[in-house]
């Protein structure tokens, strides 16, 4: 009998049906050429012709064509037990429960590969989430993207970003098309009476429009009534959550009652929440109240004032920053005597959005950190990667042994991705937990001020970041193993899977590439936080002009009721002054209104005699300062000309004035400027003496800009800085400070803000220190894990080879030969990582040198100390592996085999 | 019937004849060629080729059903019964065809020439 089977396989081969379809379609065809065949063969024909009649009835073309037509996808027969997977999915909690028992068989790999991902989703998350908490979603701010923060330049004057008159915040309010609500506010500070001592409490005035502005409502009770924002009307306070909880144990039935505040009594008609925080570190608001009067055109360059602006719906927010300079064209335009001036000082009016205008200095550290937590991942992901490549060597005659029984290698790599992805499940869920531990304790390791107020959370955006961070993990380390496996061809796995000296070449070779590529990484790391740290230590040794040493600072507010008139302040600073001098333990003291890295800084334009300025011209401007006599002594200014203040310089007597050097050198250069008249009109003061440039608020930036000091008594606030500088601990001083003050007035002075002056010079690096820190911080794991991945690749490259050492050894190698084969390898793959790690630093160090300051991009000594570090790092960790395979005992090794 | 005429007619009506066939009883693919064969008095033909995928066809359309089927002592057969939907598709085409082969005679007069 003729063999059907064949010839109708080889027909319906060109149509490509499932295997199980064909066998059904092409059972049937066969018996039907039988069953012809057959009735040919009893009719008497010869068995060629019945045979060629038979497949005459199959012909091949128009089977092929009638079949094509057919959509033979549908399968009506059941499924037989043994068949390939229908579709992608299909068994794949199969897989998922094998997998997890492959992974919970090896608790130590999986332990490594969780803990190494969590390491870097818990850095990435906690930076995330620090750039989501301050960037994205700023606590108590609806929509930040659309509000504004309104600001003034003098270009002419080298003063930018200051704040706003209440005529530039009036222009804004009434411009109702493009901004639909405005706000101003000025900081004051309140002294709070309720038991013997004044607290002293940081408010803020504000329009009453102000919580509206940031789209926030009161906890408890309300906000402000227009009718409130009235002079005369004022005396209602806002609480902040904190301040609700602190002062008044978070007294449910609070609104409506009434506190003391500066001597007067203030109805308290409402409680924040505890997300609303604006401006930072407020602790109460109270109506701004002043006359409507004062925001007309007279009071334009009085900047004394805050002002935010949300853009109106339908306005875009880059239209309401481009009506800015129409607002600046029309004052500059008017042909008036203040339009002349703005126009002669460069002066302008401009918006930045809130956050920006808030923490727009932070944004450059963070973004360094946030690459740098990007490259901690990318090195996680590479030993994950190398740990799993490891692993498929291992299971190579599994796999070999599988694909044999009919396993196909796309589900095996799905098999390995599944595993990838239940690590990176594991290790993004730790890294999270970690987060969570480390965004909790970020007040304790944040620099102080910087984002007070800011309560971090790891909120929806931050976990949906942190899931996608791990699933791109999961795709980066499990790329690799899934590929090799996709891609091998089953004899080979078999080859591998059963001689062991020569598995996995390929793995190996993708595995060094791996360890290369992270010791490139972490070698960008530590020479961008070597340059960070170098840059820093520079920075800190700056002399910012004064010796901050043994100095201890505090500041001083007053009861403005009780202190109203210019001789009762200066009584109290004169005698506070000597009081502080004559304490225990003091060397010198003073008292001081825009003390430099103090809040209270401040300039002002004003004249010289015998050189009028031109019309519109904005003339001379420099910062101010009012000082007791023995400011200058306790700071360690040098006076380089004339006099220091004296006791007699009073308020009634001469008015005086000492300048700085750069004020000096700016408006009488190579002349002696003691004795020249300085001042306002009507106010005239003479210059007495030339004292050293002092930096006011950054050891990083000088604007350059002269100071001019006042005597205290002839120029006085009712906040002010206290200095005293001891030979002992300055910090123990404190008491000191606060006795002082409540000898000089026990009741209506408050102290708060004790610090040393050290502290607050160093506060001002808060932010970079922060950065460093946390740079450092990520560079020691990437160190780390690229020490871990290479002492991975040359333990598994030992273990490999150890009968090839052993062989080695018996024809006479010697330990010291044996030792160098293994060191040779890893160094290597170190000095490839270090050339590539060299060439990436040095680009992106390119591109960060303006945030490195006082150091060269290229700075040698750094980069040779880190990459000596790395390679003494990495080569300890080929140490171990390298002393194993000396100790390896030829005929061991022989015998092994 | 000229042979090729009836080819050409065949293949419009292939689907009404082997709904037809398998309607009394399921039928085996072998079995409905042979019926087509004897009873058109070989006038009607179907090999193999084109047969087999006119089944899946009407298989696919729901309107057949094929089942492999063992009987003792022989070779599993599929066999191919009509479904609801194809019992109502022939009542369908079975009218249709009246009506045209009707229409037809009425015109070329075979019946009342």
């Amino acid at each position: 009998m003729p063999d059907w089977k064949q010839e109708i396989a080889r027909r319906l081969a060109p149509l490509h049906l499932a295997p199980t379809r064909e066998a059904s379609v092409a059972e049937e065809l066969e018996q039907h050429a039988e069953d012809h065949y057959r009735e040919l063969i009893a009719g008497g024909a010869s068995s060629e012709s019945a045979r060629s009649a038979a497949l005459a009835g199959l012909d091949r073309h128009e089977l092929l064509r009638e079949l094509r037509q057919v959509d033979l996808a549908n399968r009506p027969e059941p499924v037989p037990a043994v068949s390939p997977e229908r579709s992608l999915f299909s068994g794949i909690g199969q897989d998922l429960r094998y997998s997890l028992r492959v992974l919970l068989k090896n608790p130590g790999f999986s332990a490594i590969a969780v803990l190494t991902i969590a390491l870097g989703i818990a850095a990435n998350t906690s930076i995330f989430s620090v750039i989501n908490s301050l960037f994205l979603h700023p606590p108590g701010v609806v929509d930040p993207d659309r509000l504004l923060v309104i600001q003034t330049d003098y270009t002419k004057l080298n003063m930018k970003n200051i704040g706003v008159s209440l005529t530039d915040y009036a222009d804004v309010r009434d411009s109702k098309k493009v901004f639909s609500t405005a706000a101003a506010m000025q900081a004051a500070s309140f002294n709070y009476s309720a038991g013997s001592l004044p607290q002293r409490l940081q408010g803020t005035r504000v329009t009453w429009q102000w919580f509206g502005a940031f789209g926030a409502k009161a906890l408890l009770g309300r906000t402000f009534t227009e009718a409130e924002d009235l002079p005369g009307a004022e005396h209602e306070v806002v609480l902040s959550y904190a301040t609700w909880q602190r002062l008044f144990g978070a007294d449910p039935a609070i609104v409506d009652k009434s506190i003391v505040l500066n001597d007067e009594s203030y109805r308290v008609v409402g409680v924040m929440p505890r997300d609303f925080n604006w401006p930072a570190q407020g602790e109460i608001w109270v109506p701004l109240g002043v006359a409507p009067k004062a925001f007309g055109p007279n009071n334009r360059f009085n900047e004394s004032y805050q002002a935010v602006a949300r853009v109106a719906p339908g306005v875009t927010r880059e239209q309401a920053q481009s009506y800015m300079s129409i607002i600046t064209e029309h004052v500059t335009g008017a042909g008036d005597q203040s339009g002349q001036y703005a126009k002669a000082s460069l002066w302008s009016m401009h918006a930045q959005t809130f956050v920006e205008a808030i923490y727009g200095n932070l944004r450059t550290p963070l973004m360094i950190l946030f690459g740098s937590v990007a490259f901690v991942l990318l090195i996680c992901c590479a030993n994950v990667a190398g740990l799993l490549l490891a692993k498929a060597s291992g299971r190579a005659r599994e796999l070999a042994i599988r694909t044999a029984l009919g396993a196909r290698r796309g589900h095996l790599a799905r098999q390995v991705g599944i595993e990838s992805l239940i690590l990176a499940a594991s290790g993004t869920a730790v890294g999270i937990l970690l987060a969570v531990l480390a965004v909790r304790n970020a007040a304790a390791i944040a620099p102080a001020g910087s984002i007070d107020g800011v309560t971090l959370s790891i909120d929806r955006t931050v976990l949906l970041f942190s899931i996608g961070a791990g699933l791109v993990s999961a795709l980066l380390f499990g790329l690799a193993p899934a590929f090799t496996i996709a891609s091998a061809k089953t004899f080979e796995l078999l080859k591998e899977g059963g001689r062991s000296a020569m598995a996995g070449k390929g793995r190996q070779r993708i595995r060094a590439a791996l360890v290369i590529g992270e010791v490139g990484l972490a070698l960008v790391l530590l020479a961008g936080s070597g340059l960070f740290l170098k840059s820093l230590i520079r920075i800190q040794q700056v002399n910012p002009g004064f010796d901050s040493r043994g100095v201890m600072t505090a500041a001083v507010s007053l009861n403005t009721k009780a202190y109203k008139t210019d001789e009762k302040k200066e009584m109290f600073y004169t005698s506070l002054a000597h009081t502080l001098s004559a304490q225990p333990g003091v060397q010198s003291a003073a008292v001081v209104y825009g003390l430099s890295f103090s809040p209270f800084l401040g300039g002002s334009s004003f004249q010289i005699e015998g050189r009028p300025s031109g019309p519109g011209d904005p003339g001379p401007h420099s910062d101010i300062s009012a000082v007791t006599p023995d400011f200058f002594q306790t700071l360690r200014i040098p006076l380089l000309a004339g006099r220091n203040f004296s006791d007699e310089d009073r308020l009634k007597t001469e008015r005086v004035v000492i300048i700085d050097e750069n004020l000096a050198k700016q408006y009488w250069p190579g002349q002696n400027p003691v004795g020249a008249h300085i001042g306002y009109p009507k106010q005239m003061a003479t210059v007495i003496g030339v004292v050293g440039h002092v930096k006011r608020s950054s050891l990083t930036d000088d604007n350059g800009k002269g100071l001019r000091y006042y005597p205290m008594s002839q120029l006085s606030d009712s906040v002010a800085d206290i200095v005293v500088r001891t030979s002992g601990d300055p910090v123990a001083v404190g008491s000191r400070i606060r006795e002082a003050v409540q000898a000089v007035d026990p009741s209506q002075a408050a102290t708060y803000d004790l610090q040393t002056l050290d502290a607050r010079v160093a506060a001002s690096l808060g932010p970079r220190r922060f950065a460093v820190t946390m740079l450092l911080a990520f560079a020691a794991i990437a160190l780390f894990m690229a020490a871990l991945g290479l002492y991975g690749v040359i333990s598994y490259s030992v273990a490999q080879r150890t009968q090839e050492i052993g062989v080695r050894m018996a024809l006479g190698a010697r330990l010291s030969q044996v030792l160098w084969m293994v060191l040779s390898q890893s160094m290597r793959m170190v000095l490839a990582g270090v050339a590539i790690g060299l060439v990436i630093s040095l680009i992106l160090a390119r591109m960060l040198r303006s945030e490195l300051i006082q150091v060269s991009t290229f700075d040698p000594l750094t980069f040779a100390g880190m990459c000596a570090v790395l390679i003494v790092v990495t080569l300890a960790a080929t140490y171990l592996p390298a002393r194993r395979a000396a100790k390896v005992d030829p005929m061991v090794a022989l015998r092994y085999e | 019937m000229a042979p090729t005429t009836a080819n050409e007619l065949k293949k419009g009506s292939a689907e009404l004849l082997i709904l037809s066939l398998v309607e009394a009883r399921p039928r085996h693919g072998y079995e409905i060629s042979k019926l087509i064969d004897v009873q058109s008095a070989g006038d009607l033909r179907f090999n193999a080729a084109s047969l087999y995928p006119l089944l899946y066809r009407l298989e696919k359309r729901g309107w057949i059903e094929g089942r492999w089927v063992e009987k003792p002592n022989q070779r599993r057969r599929r066999y191919y019964r009509i479904t609801a939907a194809g019992k109502k598709v022939l009542r369908e085409k079975r009218s249709t065809w009246l009506t045209f082969v009707a229409a037809v005679n009425r015109i070329t007069g075979v019946e009342h020439a």
